[in-house]
């Protein structure tokens, strides 16, 4: 069966692109404009893999992250962070947040840089779910 | 005195009505090294000075016609900085000392001691290289503090910019994506042969380069430093015009666009017109995307005369903003309408409001549509060209 892939991203063109690129590959997407919208598609397709923007709209992807990864029952869901924001800073917010909130987040299973290369992001999909 | 330094201040107009003292004073300092031009009366002397501007000027007091006090007075009057030094008769210390006090340089007295004189002119040619000195001196710290003043309105133009950096680097890299979404789409396309995704690729391809140009746009007005120019503006000219420009606009979004401005003479204000229609584009284009999102959209333009200025006005019926939006939308790079928008054109008309002395100001409750306020002081009447 294909693997189902949540795409959360508020721009649109981001969202056509990386949906074409994994739906050209075999993979079933779902996409999601904003983290809550994210959150509640989650919830509904329990994907095999999340596609994930930081900086959004309404809800970020930081609380989505989150919710996904401090949830025993989800928390081994791979997501897939691609940002405008560079890596350490996203690493660096997460760790604030996890002293502040005295919780221990891991890292994301893979993160990207945007604007992402058709096969490197094909190639992180690849290797986290197969 | 020294005759083998050239002098750096030689050109010498001596005034006197004797023709001897004339001829024989001129030889000497001619002599000296002094470039001598000669006047046989006040009018004279004025007149030889308008033409040549020598820096060393001698005059005799007593003259007929105009006599060397009245000579002092028009020189300092025409150049101050002219080293003026008077000859007087001897025991004629009363107005010796009362052209002192009209700032003459020196006087000397009848009949003339040549070493007198000599230390009389190396003086005044002292001070005048003094007072050269000190005016470059002044010109150049002028030129500084110009210079200086340029660095931090620029330095801070920057920094307003610069806050926002980030937030800008965030936004090409997101258009970035979309460009080459774009291009792998084309590509994708091209391969396997199916022409909509082609087509969709080229979409993104050119929606992504027009937000490109936009930032551009707007990065542009908010960096340039452009002084208005101000002229009357009739501001339903204003409303009008905008109305016009984004009329094809309002209609592919669905959006009624209503005017509310008298057929002739609006308020009017001193204001750079250009700038003006620029900035209150922006807060209609703004309404219009507000408007846009809800079903019978409806954006209202007016303008007004108030008590405290006159103001252009822009209201939709739109979902208003929520609080955090609120508190933001002035920032830069903040913008609800993600891809839609370069989160910049609020700051474009706030930056023109606040360069005509004015502001920008909303009211919105979430669900009941926001009202955009551009409002400009009153035209003060010196300024004005219209009262």
């Amino acid at each position: 069966m294909a693997k189902r892939v949540l795409v959360v991203d508020d721009e649109m063109d981001v969202r056509t692109f990386i949906s074409t690129l994994l739906d050209s590959n075999g993979y079933k997407v779902v996409v999601a404009e904003n983290g809550e919208q994210g959150w509640d598609k989650f919830n509904e397709v329990k994907p095999d893999l999340v596609t994930l923007d930081v900086m959004m709209p309404k809800e970020s992807g930081i609380k989505m992250y989150r919710n996904i990864k401090t949830d025993p029952a989800l928390a081994a869901t791979p997501v897939l962070v691609i940002s405008g924001l560079a890596r350490k800073t996203f690493l660096h917010s997460q760790k604030v947040l996890d002293q502040f909130k005295n919780q221990s987040v891991p890292e994301p299973e893979g993160y990207i840089e945007k604007p992402p290369e058709p096969e490197e992001l094909l190639g992180e999909v690849k290797r986290i779910v197969g | 005195m020294n005759r083998c330094s050239p002098l750096a201040y030689r050109r010498l107009l001596l005034i006197d009505d004797e023709a001897g003292i004339r001829r024989m004073m001129s030889l000497s300092l001619a002599a000296d090294g002094y470039e001598v031009a000669t006047a046989a009366s006040g009018a004279e002397g004025l007149e030889i000075f308008g033409e040549q501007k020598p820096e060393l000027v001698l005059t005799d007091i007593k003259m007929p016609g105009m006599d060397g006090i009245e000579v002092l007075k028009r020189i300092k009057q025409i150049s101050p900085d002219t080293e003026v030094i008077i000859i007087t008769g001897h025991g004629d210390l009363d107005v010796a000392i009362k052209s002192l006090q009209l700032q003459a340089s020196d006087f000397v007295t009848k009949p003339i001691n040549d070493q007198a004189l000599a230390v009389a002119l190396k003086r005044a040619s002292e001070r005048l290289a003094l007072k050269a000195e000190l005016r470059s001196y002044t010109e150049e710290l002028e030129e500084r503090v110009a210079e200086a003043t340029a660095k931090v309105v620029a330095n801070e133009r920057l920094a307003a910019v610069g806050q926002t950096v980030s937030a800008l680097v965030h936004s090409i890299k997101n258009m970035l994506a979309g460009l080459k979404g774009g291009t792998y789409m084309v590509s994708q396309g091209l391969a396997k042969e199916q022409p909509n995704l082609s087509n969709e690729g080229l979409e993104m391809l050119g929606r992504n380069i027009g937000r490109v140009q936009e930032l551009i746009k707007d990065l542009l007005s908010i960096s340039k430093p452009r002084a208005p120019e101000k002229a009357p503006v009739d501001l339903s000219e204003v409303v009008k015009e905008a109305a016009a420009c984004l009329a094809n606009e309002a209609e592919r979004r669905g959006v009624e666009m209503v005017l509310v401005v008298p057929e002739h003479g609006g308020p009017t204000t001193s204001a750079d017109g250009e700038m003006l229609l620029d900035a209150y584009l922006n807060l209609l284009s703004n309404a219009i995307d507000a408007a846009g999102t809800v079903t019978r959209g409806r954006v209202t333009l007016s303008c007004r005369q108030g008590m405290d200025g006159v103001c252009l006005q822009v209201q939709d019926n739109g979902p208003g903003l929520e609080p955090e939006a609120a508190q933001r939308i002035f920032q830069g790079f903040y913008s609800t309408k993600g891809a839609g928008g370069t989160g910049l054109g609020l700051m474009v008309a706030q930056k023109v409001a606040e360069e005509h002395g004015g502001k920008v100001v909303f009211e919105s409750d979430p669900g009941s549509g926001a009202v955009f306020r551009l409002i400009l002081p009153p035209t003060a009447p010196e300024q004005g060209q219209d009262t």
